[in-house]
């Protein structure tokens, strides 16, 4: 019982303090702005990358960002929970990459009844009042993927790796690619795309599957860095460097690397560091100047490959 | 010796029948259905592939054997990738530590969870739990979610060399597996393990140290993991912090494919293995064959409940023939 007491003492006195500090910050920050930055977590370096572009754009900017993710991109409705003390908070603006695109329709709508500009980035919602969207366009990537992939290659079989079956993201980017390659009469595809639970492990394991299962394989597609670098794994093993092209997506540091030690062809490289940036801008604009963005800003996916990897070595 | 624990048996029963017969099967499915199947390119992939799992396996049935469950194994793997990375560097130190350093952490989470779980008594599932979200956390707030890498060539060679062509990590796993066999059916230790699965108050008024028993038995499931996150991460020469995730899954689901039972006294190591073999075989079928990968999950579903009714099949014929 007094143990129980106890704990209750000190849980009031943390939540106490903390109120407490909070509202000497609001005194003493006056009429900066608050923008709140939730991405769909922050154990990924890709948004590691948006946020901390973010963070500078917001210091030049004189605002005050607070950047807070669930620890796992499944975790739906713990970012919903952020998203709501973020309305509690009455910040002035939030940059949100949804975890449930559908979930968290009603809490923009919420966020709307209270007059919060919200923003999406890298993946937009499916409702809501949204003052814009800026991310990559996935279907258009994933023809500049199979475009490319149609240049290295003129006949031959290309397979698909992907990370979670009905990941839309995921699915946009083989839907583009697919499209371009069936187009093309000599190139067939090996199969449907393969799960790799976007885990490096995984993604070695089934592209040894796929070297032994198609052994006229030219390519293989990845729709993610993390699986690109597994795959790449396996076709050093079996010998194939020369065989088979590896085609990743997302632009990361490690897979610019790899391109240059010419364990991987390509990346699509994506620009998280330039969502985050855009985003606080296009947020400012509207609050202090008014002006009303594009509904949909595509930051541009870009081929990273031998040329040019070296540019990708840090996030763009 | 107390003569209850005397009839204890070290139960190297048929459970291992649960898995050997799908695997049989869908050997056989495979070896007719598909031509590149029985390579032995394809063969020596495949218990590659497995070799991870089927450690971490084998340390997850000494857990469920004792009625209890480790789900921090998979959040323990890159902690362990972690530990080898740090002294191995790209080769600066010593491999001989790197891989003591990478066990120890290993051995230290289990310590943790054996001791706060036999001196305690907080319930398996949510000690390793806790452990699980810990340890998740801490591999990401080390490295600042970037992944940890090691390209040392002679440690590299432990993942992805051969021997006689069979792959060296297909040997590491089966001596874990012959060294926990042996620990299961021929040591008092393994009778301990047994006999707090079957009933734990009997085994401690039997006299079993049950307190040591469960410590020994969390050390040797951190220990595997550490064996398969060396294998992990000489195979693929990076981990990611988020790496292992849902890995204690797989263990869980070999070890129940394997015939031992969830709410232990029963079971053993050689069940776990194949039925870890038993996964991969799916897995690596239906990428031969083409097939949607949906059904990947339909069917492991199928065989992991298959499994149990085996279990519960063997148990209620056991009883009738007792009464």
């Amino acid at each position: 019982m007094k143990k129980a007491a106890g704990i209750l003492l000190a849980g009031t006195l943390v939540a106490g303090s903390f109120a407490l500090s909070a509202q000497a910050e609001g005194a003493a920050s006056g009429e900066k702005l608050k923008f709140a930055l939730i991405p769909k977590t922050l154990n990924n370096p890709f948004f590691v990358a948006m946020a901390d572009k973010a963070q500078e754009k917001a210091d030049e900017l004189g605002i005050e960002l607070e950047t807070i993710a669930p620890p796992q991109e499944s975790d739906i409705d713990q970012q919903i929970n952020m998203f709501e003390s973020m309305i509690e908070k009455q910040v002035d603006g939030i940059l949100v990459v949804p975890n449930g695109t559908k979930e968290i329709v009603s809490s923009i709508e919420r966020a709307n009844e209270a007059g919060i500009p919200v923003v999406t980035l890298d993946t937009t919602a499916e409702g809501g009042e949204l003052l814009c969207f800026i991310g990559t366009d996935n279907y258009a990537g994933g023809q500049m993927a199979g475009e490319y992939i149609a240049s290295l290659i003129d006949s031959g079989s290309v397979a698909m790796v992907t990370g979670t079956p009905g990941n839309l993201t995921q699915e946009e980017r083989l839907r583009g690619c697919k499209e371009v390659l069936e187009k093309h009469e000599n190139i067939t595809l090996a199969g449907d795309a393969v799960p790799s639970y976007s885990d490096r492990a995984q993604a070695m394991s089934q592209a040894e599957n796929l070297i032994i299962a198609y052994p006229d394989l030219k390519v293989i597609y990845c729709v993610n860095d993390e699986i690109a670098l597994g795959v790449s794994e396996a076709v050093q093993m079996a010998g194939k460097v020369e065989d088979i092209a590896i085609i990743g997506f997302d632009g990361a540091p490690e897979a610019s690397q790899a391109i240059l030690d010419g364990k991987i062809t390509a990346t699509l490289a994506q620009q998280p560091g330039k969502m985050g940036e855009s985003g606080v801008e296009a947020l400012y604009e509207y609050i202090v100047n008014g002006t009303q963005p594009e509904a949909f800003t595509a930051t541009d996916c870009s081929i990273a490959d031998k040329e040019n990897a070296e540019e990708y070595l840090d996030w763009h | 010796m107390n003569k209850n624990l005397k009839s204890v048996k070290n139960k190297g029963g048929r459970e291992w029948l649960s898995a050997f017969i799908p695997l049989v099967f869908f050997v056989a499915l495979l070896s007719v259905l598909s031509p590149q199947f029985l390579s032995a390119s394809n063969i020596s992939n495949i218990l590659r592939q497995v070799s991870v799992y089927a450690v971490m396996a084998v340390g997850m049935t000494f857990v469920i054997i004792t009625g209890g469950i480790d789900l921090s194994q998979g959040s323990l793997l890159p902690i362990v990738c972690i530990a080898v990375s740090v002294v191995l560097k790209n080769g600066e130190g010593s491999m001989i530590l790197a891989i003591l350093a990478g066990l120890l952490a290993g051995a230290l989470s289990g310590f943790v969870n054996g001791v706060m779980i036999a001196y305690i008594s907080i319930p398996p599932f949510i000690m390793t739990l806790g452990m699980m979200n810990a340890l998740r956390g801490a591999a990401l707030l080390i490295t600042d979610a970037a992944s940890v890498e090691t390209k040392y060539a002679p440690f590299r060679f432990i993942g992805t060399g051969s021997f006689l062509s069979i792959p060296l990590s297909v040997y590491i796993f089966v001596i874990v597996a012959i060294i926990g066999y042996i620990i299961l059916s021929r040591t008092a230790m393994g009778r301990y393990i047994y006999a707090i699965g079957s009933n734990k108050e009997a085994a401690r008024l039997s006299g079993v140290n049950t307190k040591r028993t469960l410590i020994f038995v969390y050390m040797v499931s951190g220990i595997c993991v550490a064996i398969g996150a060396i294998l992990y991460i000489a195979r693929l020469g990076a981990a990611q912090p988020i790496a292992g995730q849902s890995y204690e899954m797989e263990s869980v689901a070999a070890t129940i494919i394997g015939g031992t039972s969830i709410m232990g006294g029963e079971g053993g190591v050689i069940g776990s293995i194949l039925g870890a073999i038993v996964m991969s075989v799916i897995k690596n079928g239906m990428v031969l064959l083409g097939v949607s990968t949906y059904w990947q999950q339909i069917v492991l579903g199928i065989i992991i409940v298959i499994a149990v009714v085996m279990d519960l099949m063997r148990k209620k014929v056991a009883s009738t023939k007792n009464s």
